[in-house]
């Protein structure tokens, strides 16, 4: 027997010049990303899963209990929803401490004060926050609001997790700790969590799965993986249609976990990620000579055109599949077709490490 | 922020005729108040302010302008809390009935109060004869006036701060399991406290300075019912030093409000 369904949302609304209609699910356990540009909905879409705003149709689902279902005139209040919300910019409020803004939720929920508090102090301390406890809002740095911000949305144990965009405040030195802190957090999580996000390392690297919105509706969703490899659409293929490789870092480059190296600088150690964004990826009839340090040799198994690029799926020594976006033309000078050879290369600068 | 070096062009000369009027406009409103200082009985102030009429009416000020604040904070929060964050039909009717009083003459409210709490008023008929509470000429009526003419500063102020305030703090409070009324108590309020302050403020200095409505309908007795404005206005008849003096302690109070609420109303832009 697999996992019970956690979350089913479809989610039908009008809101201004939006004209949201999205389906929606999430496991128990899983991280779901809903990825897309500006003013595609992402973020009243949690908004209606959180019931801050009103469905014109569909149902919201959770865990077998329906919130949300307008044909059938059922409507759980936000407050009594099992969720848990990091908004954009936290909204810690600026009056508590941090303590107190993460003991805010349990008192809600009828933990008289002393509990509430010490139940706060461990999620706190879980978070790497115990020096911060007594700090109010203001005087915390950006990795830190955003943490409490998490240990807040976690105090009340709920059973849906929204975050929207929960890295996008942070500077980038702040953000890759961050982001590992996030996912680990995100591991032990038992519940179900939608995640916003326009940045596509956040998205392959938190969720399991994705959804792209787009206008208000969803236009390609699926394994992150999987959607990654093949874009359905120029944006997604921009927003996501990274190469993303796991691996174990030496130093000067990382050790792939299925095997092969990639040369890459400070590449730190222990596990990372690796991002190579496919236009960095640059192809080659013959061997290539000059700088380049990662020189791989490989066949082309596909190639797709998405609008004035062409997607070039190549498989390196069988093994490691790879994207590569070229110029239509360059497809022709290539004589590229399927299953011919090729030589591929990428500066190791080109190379995003990433610690998982 | 000072102006870059290079652009250090003089100003040009502002039109002479705007100049005169500005600067007639500023003497016009400083000339009484240099007047009244001017004629202060500087030496004497210590012994005028401790007449037992000053003190009463120094103390009974203050006592009425708190209680009036206090009832105006009761009611007048919650009442901002509605208009802003409520929808209903006639929510603009409502709040230009509330806001009526600032634009009110005073003794129109003081008439006002008469017919609906006065012995034969619309209300004041029922606090009479069952319940034994007669409001004009008792301190408590003194109040009822101060509140019915400060409060609406108190809930334009609190509701001007409650539109500014950014909603989604309340949103976030939802998800974490908060009712809209312990939202209100533990979040709203405590992140409103410096627009409740300033209104509170606004609504003290106005309920000091009431008049109008509180002579009309609660009368000038010393002790009771007689306010610092209404003892100026006794002592000019006789004792003009006395008055004088009341009037200092009055523009006294009022520039220590004006810089409380600098920060608010003359901060710079």
């Amino acid at each position: 027997m697999g996992p019970a369904v956690s979350l089913l949302a479809e989610v039908r609304l009008a809101l201004g010049a939006l004209d949201l209609e999205a389906a929606l699910e999430a496991e128990a356990g899983e991280v779901v990303a809903v990825v897309g540009p500006n003013g595609a909905g992402k973020t009243t879409l949690l908004r209606a899963l959180a019931g801050l705003v009103a469905l014109a149709g569909g149902r919201v689902v959770l865990g077998g209990r329906v919130l949300d279902d307008p044909e059938a005139s059922i409507w759980v209040p936000t407050e009594q929803r099992s969720i848990g919300y990091v908004f954009q910019d936290y909204l810690l409020f600026p009056h508590l401490s941090a303590l107190d803004n993460v003991a805010f939720g349990p008192r809600c929920r009828g933990v008289d004060r002393v509990g509430a508090r010490s139940l706060a102090r461990s999620w706190l301390e879980r978070f790497g926050l115990a020096e911060v406890v007594g700090h109010r809002p203001a005087s915390l740095s950006g990795g830190q609001a955003q943490r409490v911000a998490l240990a807040r949305a976690l105090a009340t144990e709920p059973r849906l997790l929204l975050l929207d965009e929960p890295l996008a405040a942070l500077d980038a030195s702040t953000r890759d700790g961050v982001r590992a802190d996030l996912r680990r957090h995100l591991a032990t999580f038992d519940g179900a969590c939608v995640l916003v996000t326009h940045d596509p390392v956040d998205a392959l690297l938190l969720a399991k799965r994705l959804v792209v919105l787009e206008g208000g509706s969803v236009t390609q969703r699926g394994l992150a993986a999987e959607v990654a490899a093949a874009p359905r659409s120029p944006w997604v293929a921009e927003l996501v249609g990274v190469n993303l490789w796991r691996g174990r870092g030496r130093g000067d480059g990382i050790e792939l976990a299925g095997g092969g190296w990639v040369a890459a600088p400070s590449a730190g150690t222990g596990e990372v990620f690796a991002v190579i964004h496919p236009r960095s990826v640059a192809l080659h009839r013959r061997r290539p000579e000059g700088t380049p340090r990662n020189v791989w040799r490989g066949r082309a198994e596909a190639v797709e055109l998405l609008g004035d690029r062409a997607r070039v799926r190549v498989l390196l020594d069988d093994r490691v599949p790879l994207a590569a976006e070229v110029t239509p033309a360059a497809v022709a000078d290539l004589a590229l077709g399927a299953g011919g050879e090729v030589w591929v290369s990428v500066k190791a600068t080109e190379v995003r490490v990433h610690p998982a | 922020m000072t102006a870059p070096r290079l652009a250090r062009r003089r100003a040009p000369r502002p039109p002479l005729v705007l100049v005169v009027l500005a600067g007639t406009g500023v003497v016009f409103v400083t000339l009484p108040l240099v007047a009244l200082v001017q004629r202060a009985p500087w030496r004497q102030l210590g012994s005028l302010l401790v007449r037992p009429g000053v003190v009463d009416a120094l103390w009974l000020s203050m006592v009425t302008a708190g209680a009036a604040t206090g009832v105006s904070l009761v009611l007048g929060v919650p009442l901002a809390w509605v208009l802003a964050r409520v929808e209903f039909s006639g929510r603009r009717v409502v709040r230009a009935l509330v806001t009526l009083p600032m634009v009110l003459p005073p003794v129109v409210a003081g008439v006002a109060l008469l017919f609906a709490f006065g012995r034969r008023g619309l209300v004041g008929q029922w606090l009479d004869t069952p319940l034994g509470i007669l409001l004009p000429f008792s301190t408590t009526g003194v109040v009822v006036a101060q509140t019915f003419v400060a409060m609406p500063f108190l809930v334009v102020t609190v509701e001007a701060g409650l539109r500014g305030a950014d909603r989604r703090y309340e949103d976030a409070a939802a998800t974490l399991g908060a009712s809209r009324w312990t939202t209100f108590r533990r979040l709203t309020v405590p992140m409103l406290a410096p627009a409740i302050a300033a209104g509170a403020l606004l609504c003290w200095a106005r309920a000091l300075g009431e008049f109008g409505a509180t002579i009309t309908f609660a009368g000038n007795l010393q002790g009771r019912t007689r306010t610092l404005p209404l003892a100026v206005f006794a002592a000019l008849e006789g004792d003009r030093e006395a008055a004088i003096a009341l009037s200092l302690v009055l523009v006294v109070i009022s520039l220590v409000v004006l810089l409380a609420l600098r920060d608010r109303w003359w901060a710079p832009r």
